[in-house]
């Protein structure tokens, strides 16, 4: 694993990042203050779907379980007055255990059948609220009752507070046998079985690690901004940028996540406010370019220098 | 009675368009193994060629279809080119974003262009009378050449040189350089024949349905739920589970209460049988 000199180095820089995030507040505006707050989440989006990614599945319908979080919450709040810190974590069970359905069907089968279900899951979802009205709200939404009285600071803190836990349960999972047996089974699933690994059994592991993550955010996210409607949380858009982010940052490593996520969500908002229809464009773009240069994001090139970049045109096909 | 004959025709010409989208998905996934998640977004593309050739020039969307067939054909060879070829021996999770980013920024450019608002073709439409049951005449035509268009390429496929050669191609890519063919021009020429059916099946589209943005990606979902249920390489397994979706969402549409919003979620919940009844997935398309 990690060499003890390595985990300090790593554990100072994330301290004086954390140190840096917490007194953000006193300098910027509360324009910033909400940017910041929702950079907050998409870190924690972007870690939960590299840790399943680290297995080699891709999920292209995170926005499920956002959704399934968001909607969990709401629904708890409302018909059962609970406090928002429980639902939290029952928005993350209901999460998984969709997750656990999904993922016992799908991901016994190598390749993209995981990535159509997850893709075609959110889909349907998003059909379903939009149309159940009874329970769900319909297209006209849902409401809660705010946190901390919709102050700002303890709303800012609380996403600062998830996204810093995720990233310390991801470092623990990716230094757990999960971890280990992730990076086997992405790279030879014969070879995880032949040294005593399940791959199916790690994947659903991941996966539901990453749901759980995912659904607790989307609880955390319904509280934050009081009233959705089903395209806010089921929507692709929401996928497209949790990928996006992962990809640049670079998909296998927790600070790629991060530098993702902080790097595009700002991004987006810029591009929201230049193009009225279609700012999405930048996900897209980042995308493909990411894929076929930089297949290990900014954290590759970081790390490895000029080889984390691909080259494409060099040797086009292979022996199969 | 008259309801339930009129539903199960509904359902039935829907099926045309499906088989077309699905026959161009399944092309691709079949000699390369990659699902182009951008599929329905090059339906799209179609759709909105056929809807401004008619609106700017008034030309017949029937005539179009050549024209669709054409744009996407090298849209597809230019996205084959400049990006599917790179990563075709790289891990499937490079696939799947690659073809996903082709399809967020095709949606967005489409937004961009013409934002989200549905465009509809706006024709004199006939309508045809068989008895009780009430259809308009574009329906009919369209699925007359989804099914024509699905015969044309199963007999290529089976019959000509071109289709024998992509056969060999998918089944063996060491012995296909071997024996001498250019393996890398093959799979350019199956990228744009899978597109030129997307613009195809666009061009269908755009005269029975609204014409947006998004109007792809609901078409592609219920292609991959298609392949799915028929499995790889059997045109006639294609025709049938075009049928079985297109008449189950038009049965539910009718008959379930607030049916057109279930309705969507019928290509889901076919996927997810399939897989779980047949774990190594169907024909063709085993685990390994």
């Amino acid at each position: 694993m990690m060499e003890r000199n390595n985990i300090k180095k790593i554990i100072l820089s994330w301290i004086i990042i954390f140190g840096i995030s917490a007194s953000i507040p006193l300098f910027i505006g509360s324009y910033y203050i909400h940017l910041a707050t929702s950079v907050f989440i998409y870190i924690a989006l972007t870690i939960a779907i590299g840790i399943l990614a680290k297995t080699g599945q891709v999920s292209i319908g995170q926005a499920a379980f956002f959704g399934i979080g968001a909607y969990t919450a709401a629904i708890f709040c409302k018909y059962f007055g609970s406090s928002p810190f429980v639902e939290f974590v029952l928005a993350g069970a209901v999460s998984s255990i969709f997750a656990l359905g999904l993922g016992a069907i799908t991901l016994r089968l190598k390749g993209i059948y995981f990535s159509i279900a997850t893709l075609s899951f959110a889909e349907t979802l998003l059909v379903i609220s939009n149309m159940e009205r009874k329970i769900l709200g319909g297209a006209t939404g849902i409401a809660v009752p705010p946190l901390f009285d919709n102050k700002i600071l303890p709303n800012y803190y609380l996403s600062l507070f998830l996204a810093f836990l995720t990233l310390i349960i991801a470092y623990f999972v990716s230094n757990s046998k999960i971890g280990f047996a992730s990076t086997v089974i992405r790279h030879d699933e014969r070879v995880a079985n032949s040294i005593g690994i399940n791959p199916t059994k790690y994947k659903i592991v991941a996966f539901l690690i990453s749901a759980f993550i995912t659904g607790v955010i989307g609880a955390y996210f319904m509280h934050y901004v009081t009233f959705i409607v089903p395209d806010e949380v089921f929507g692709l858009h929401i996928s497209v940028a949790i990928l996006a982010m992962a990809i640049f940052g670079g998909i296998y490593s927790v600070e790629g996540a991060f530098i993702g996520a902080a790097s595009l969500k700002i991004l987006e908002e810029y591009l929201r406010l230049k193009i009225r229809y279609g700012h999405m464009i930048g996900y897209g773009i980042i995308l493909i370019l990411a894929v076929l240069f930089m297949p290990n994001g900014v954290i590759g090139l970081l790390t490895k220098g000029r080889k984390g970049f691909r080259n494409p045109f060099k040797s086009i096909i292979k022996r199969s | 009675m008259t309801n339930f004959l009129q539903t199960t025709f509904n359902g039935i010409l829907t099926s045309g368009v499906y088989i077309v989208v699905t026959l161009g998905l399944a092309l691709v996934f079949g000699i390369m193994r990659i699902i182009n998640f951008a599929h329905g977004e090059l339906v799209m593309i179609g759709a909105y060629i056929t809807y401004w050739m008619f609106i700017l020039f008034g030309v017949n969307p029937y005539i179009s279809l050549i024209l669709d067939a054409g744009i996407v054909f090298l849209i597809g060879v230019l996205m084959h080119k400049l990006a599917i070829e790179k990563i075709l021996d790289a891990p499937s999770i490079d696939q799947v974003l690659l073809t996903f980013g082709f399809s967020v920024l095709f949606q967005n450019i489409a937004l961009i262009l013409w934002t989200a608002n549905p465009l509809a073709l706006s024709r004199e439409t006939v309508s045809v009378k068989i008895g009780n049951i009430q259809f308009g005449k574009d329906r009919l035509i369209v699925f007359i050449i989804g099914v024509a268009i699905a015969l044309i390429l199963n007999f290529i496929l089976s019959k000509t040189k071109i289709g024998k050669t992509l056969n060999a191609v998918s089944q063996n890519r060491t012995a296909s350089y071997l024996v001498g063919i250019n393996v890398p021009l093959f799979y350019t020429i199956a990228f744009g024949i899978s597109a030129a059916l997307a613009g195809i099946a666009g061009g269908l589209i755009s005269t029975v349905m609204y014409t947006s943005p998004y109007v792809g990606a609901r078409l592609g979902l219920r292609a991959f739920a298609i392949l799915t249920l028929a499995g790889l390489g059997n045109i006639n397994m294609t025709l049938i589970a075009s049928l079985i979706l297109g008449l189950s969402e038009s049965y539910i549409s009718v008959y379930v209460p607030q049916g057109p919003g279930w309705a969507e979620g019928v290509s889901f919940l076919i996927i997810l049988i399939v897989l779980a009844v047949r774990p190594s997935g169907l024909k063709g398309m085993r685990a390994e």
